[in-house]
């Protein structure tokens, strides 16, 4: 490929996107609390080899399962890379990776190479995509890979082809997004199929065969869950008070703020563009848009995932709407007026999406130097045995920083009665009553509760009301205050 | 290269042998020989009684496949029982042979439909539907031959094991005659007059024409779910392709495409209808097979791995399902508890449990279960199935004791899965009560199963 100097524009703005997500990676020696499922299994793998399918410090010891990947990609890096580094600095490389991708797709679609630059540079900063994937996330390295799959089956030579079917398996072997592919892609061929289209030999085998792959591979792995969950399956068996609350925690102008305003419009315009002009390369994007949109409606996938597809196929989708806004606009009579609107479109970005969207990444959750210390004061003051009641959020963080046991944490799969176990804990922190508590601490074997700030703003309490019962001890008192559970039967 | 004629019935017989041999197999060499599913518990106690079963102390419906098998003498009840399905499978199978072998597709079909899950589920164990669906195919088999008058002999027959499955049975004749254009009038005849002999029974008394429909979930339809009677959903998939293949002939296949979406939407209602769209799937996959075998393929890698891969999905619908009835009741453990039941108890007292486990107490324990799956053949079952759910969810014991009382309960017959399917494996309603109060004494516990007896205590006693 000749470098010109839009190859050295792209390269620049992915050097921007990789640098501003390591300087916020960097910020905190820390990661988010979902990280630390992964680390875990990152730091087991590289021990034994495996993955950590069966925790025994997870809601007091259960089963896991789940295609493990990334995480043997990650142990793989990180015995060349100090493992710290791994974490912070490889799943932002796959993230930033997507800057590229969206170039060539762009470019695809538009065949102009200055919609593509500003494309590109419009999806290295789309808020939702940068606050979840800046710390050891999945969605980093799945995101791409989707989009990289979407891109070879619009740009489908017969080399692609190979790369489309391995890249198929990756993706199977990484989550089960694999499934929302195939729905896709069969859209996809049904949008053509409608509009008079008809798909390519290459295109239906190629959809063919990612089907029967990932339904074979999913019936395989996810077998177990299956049989446990049935349906259910579907929504990862996330109980249903926390899939309500991701849906209520964001209100409808404020999940627009997630993708950026910009993006959203244009996008919703290049939606239009392509339906008007049968524009074949655009359903596919059309096609996830349109799937993860029911998917989000009837709440079978968490918000953030949902949010992250939509907002990175809008981008793709807004360069049809900026490639229009050219082609008129060089036309009108002011010869400056192209860049004259790229400048003011990318200020209009800057100050709308990217200065909004550092604030969402600001506030992504991770541990306080508070937490840590007093997790690592209950590594070393309780026995190994203990279990520690916490909300789900900090599960993963408790497990890596104590090593002991949780009640809960956000690994919902293969978890028998999870809506009980949530309205347990729940309960465990808002009732008064030692009597009403004292089941439950029996039942999940507690030695030890946490309350700290970000405990009581989740569970919307002020404090543990019947902290001052005799069989609860405050062993721990800074702005966290750890209690020891000792009640009995006869308490 | 065509395989001859011969060689391919040859290959089938192989095919049916090993699918309908493995569950049993398996089970002999995890030491539980004894065949799996409740239809098979019930039909190897019911088959020597006459009209009324003496455990549940109620008459029986007339079933003309238990009536034909108690007439067999020649052979001992326990081998008749095993080998009877085994050998209707194989007929089935044969049948479909004759019935499709002038058909371009027929070889994918019939393969397909030995490799489904209903298949298997059928033919390998005795239940009315490994009858009812031979008598399906040879039916249809004498109607191709333009013998309509002497099909009408064999779809007489099928009421009277099963009245929902004969009016599928018409259904399903009456939509093929709509595609092969034959006179729909001759069809209706065939219909009406095969129903004669039933609609004479009917006003004797002499059968129930009950039927047992329950809401369920989509999840009850597919054995990746866990489900025993239920479909395949590579197999759907590849029915689905197979309908869109056949898209551009929709006037000739309208009637099969509504069909199929009236049988799904009733499966969802229906054991019956679930196991008909079991068997309607192939038909449809068979297009799709032989189409991916047929097309030019731009790249033939792909072409191998897609087929090598539909072939896994399959293969591991099989495997995970033969898996499942491995593990399926009853099981030494159970029939352990149950004669230690037997041994505990008289003969009049009554076992409460949940209705899967019915007919297994009536063959095991030969005590009377309060619910079991012909229950609904009966005028009080909306009462009992009310006094269940009652009982089950109930945490106040005044209620429980009341209705236990009423009802004549003196055992309780508890398994894991009651526990996880009824409680969530949670201490609550009627599990609250047998472990907590003292009027339940636990007579035998094990790894997976409780049985408790219920003890009246005196007022003083109580307190």
């Amino acid at each position: 490929m000749k470098v010109g100097k839009h190859e050295i524009i792209l390269a620049v703005i992915f050097c921007l996107v990789l640098t501003a997500r390591l300087l916020l990676a960097f910020s905190s020696s820390e990661f988010t609390f979902e990280s630390y499922f992964s680390i875990r299994q990152i730091e087991h793998i590289k021990e034994t080899g495996l993955p950590l399918y069966h925790d025994a410090l997870s809601y007091g010891g259960r089963e896991y399962f789940f295609p493990p990947l990334f995480h043997y990609l990650l142990a793989g890096f990180s015995f060349l890379i100090p493992f710290f580094y791994t974490l912070k600095i490889i799943p932002n490389i796959f993230a930033a990776s997507l800057v590229l991708i969206v170039y060539f797709f762009s470019l695809k679609l538009t065949e102009n190479r200055t919609v593509a630059l500003i494309t590109c540079f419009f999806a290295g900063f789309i808020p939702i995509f940068l606050a979840e994937s800046l710390s050891v996330s999945l969605e980093s390295f799945y995101l791409p890979v989707f989009f990289l799959i979407l891109y070879l089956c619009v740009d489908m030579t017969e080399k692609n082809i190979t790369i489309i079917l391995l890249l198929t398996i990756v993706l199977v072997l990484t989550s089960a997004i694999s499934i929302i592919l195939v729905i896709s892609l069969l859209l996809y061929l049904l949008f053509t199929k409608i509009e008079g289209m008809s798909p390519s030999k290459r295109e239906v085998e190629v959809v063919l065969f990612s089907t029967f792959l990932a339904v074979w591979a999913n019936l395989i792995l996810y077998k177990k869950a299956l049989i446990a969950h049935n349906v259910l399956i579907i929504t990862q068996n996330i109980p249903t008070t926390i899939i309500t609350q991701f849906f209520s925690n964001l209100t409808f102008v404020e999940s627009f703020y997630t993708i950026g305003i910009v993006t959203l419009l244009l996008g919703l315009y290049g939606i239009y563009y392509a339906l008007k002009t049968k524009k074949k390369e655009a359903f596919a994007l059309t096609s996830s848009v349109a799937t993860f949109f029911v998917l989000l409606l009837v709440k079978l996938i968490p918000l953030h995932i949902g949010l992250m597809f939509i907002g990175i196929a809008l981008v793709l989708l807004s360069s049809l709407a900026l490639k229009e806004i050219m082609e008129k606009l060089s036309n009108v009579k002011f010869t400056k007026a192209p860049s004259t609107f790229i400048a003011f479109i990318l200020m209009l970005f800057i100050g709308l999406t990217i200065l909004p969207g550092l604030s969402l990444t600001v506030n992504t959750a991770i541990p306080t130097a508070e937490e840590k210390e007093a997790w690592l004061w209950l590594k070393e003051n309780s026995p190994e045995d203990a279990t520690i009641l916490a909300s789900e959020v900090e599960g993963h963080a408790i497990n890596y920083y104590t090593h002991r046991k949780n009640v809960i944490d956000t690994n919902f799969l293969l978890v028998r009665d999870i809506d009980k176990i949530v309205s347990d804990v729940h309960t465990l922190y808002a009732t008064p009553f030692l009597t009403e508590a004292l089941p439950r601490l029996q039942l999940y074997h507690i030695s030890y509760i946490m309350m700290s700030p970000r405990i009581t703003e989740h569970m919307n309490i002020e404090k543990l009301q019947y902290g001052d019962a005799r069989c609860i001890t405050p062993v721990y008192t800074t702005t966290i205050t750890i209690y020891k559970v000792g009640c009995d039967e006869n308490s | 290269m065509k395989i001859p004629e011969k060689t391919q019935v040859f290959l089938l017989i192989v095919l049916c042998t090993l699918v309908l041999l493995a569950p049993g197999t398996i089970r002999t060499l995890q030491k539980n020989p004894l065949p799996y599913g409740a239809e098979t518990a019930y039909a190897s106690r019911i088959l020597q009684q006459n009209q009324y079963d003496p455990v549940q102390e109620r008459p029986t419906t007339f079933n003309l496949l238990f009536y034909g098998v108690s007439r067999i003498s020649f052979m001992e009840q326990a081998m008749l029982l095993k080998l009877l399905p085994f050998v209707l499978g194989m007929l089935s199978m044969l049948m479909l042979f004759l019935l499709l072998r002038k058909e371009r597709n027929y070889l994918f079909i019939i393969f397909l439909f030995i490799a489904s899950p209903v298949f298997i589920y059928v033919f390998s164990s005795l239940n009315a539907l490994s009858a009812i669906i031979f008598l399906n195919l040879l039916g249809f088999f004498i109607f191709l031959q333009k013998r309509g008058w002497l099909s009408c002999f064999v779809f007489a027959i099928i009421p009277f094991i099963d009245v929902l499955a004969f009016f599928l049975t018409a259904i399903l004749l009456m939509s093929y005659a709509v595609y092969q254009k034959y006179k729909i009038r001759d069809v209706y005849i065939i219909i009406v007059v095969s129903l004669l002999p039933l609609m004479y029974m009917i006003t004797q008394n002499t059968i129930s024409i009950h039927q047992y429909f329950d809401l369920t979930g989509i999840h009850e339809l597919f054995v990746e779910f866990g489900v025993l009677a239920g479909i395949s959903l590579p197999l759907l998939i590849l029915a689905i392709i197979g309908i869109a293949i056949k898209w551009p002939q929709q006037r000739l296949l309208f009637a099969a495409y509504l069909l199929l979406i009236l049988f799904f939407i009733g499966a969802m209602y229906s054991t019956m209808i679930t196991i008909y769209l079991g068997f309607l799937l192939p038909f449809f996959g068979g297009f799709a097979l032989r189409y991916f075998l047929e097309r030019k393929w731009s790249i033939q890698v792909l072409r191998n791995i897609t087929l090598l891969l539909i072939f896994c999905s399959l293969l591991f619908s099989v495997i995970s399902f033969v898996d499942q009835t491995t593990q399926e009741k009853p099981n030494p453990e159970m029939v352990h508890a149950l004669t230690i039941l037997k041994d505990f108890s008289d003969k009049q007292e009554l076992v409460f449990s949940s209705p899967q486990n019915g007919f297994f107490i009536e063959k095991y324990a030969e005590r009377k279960a309060f619910l079991d799956g012909k229950s609904y053949e009966y005028p009080d079952y909306t009462i009992k199935k009310e006094t269940y759910e009652t009982l089950i969810a109930s945490r106040n014991f005044e209620t429980t004791s009341a209705l236990l009382e009423k009802n004549n309960i003196q055992y309780f017959y508890i398994d894991t899965q009651m526990k996880q399917q009824l409680w969530n494996n949670r201490e609550d309603g009627l599990l609250f009560l047998l472990m907590r109060s003292r009027n339940f004494v636990r007579i035998y516990a094990s790894a997976d199963i409780e049985i408790y007896q219920y003890v009246k205590l005196s007022e003083q006693q109580n307190i």
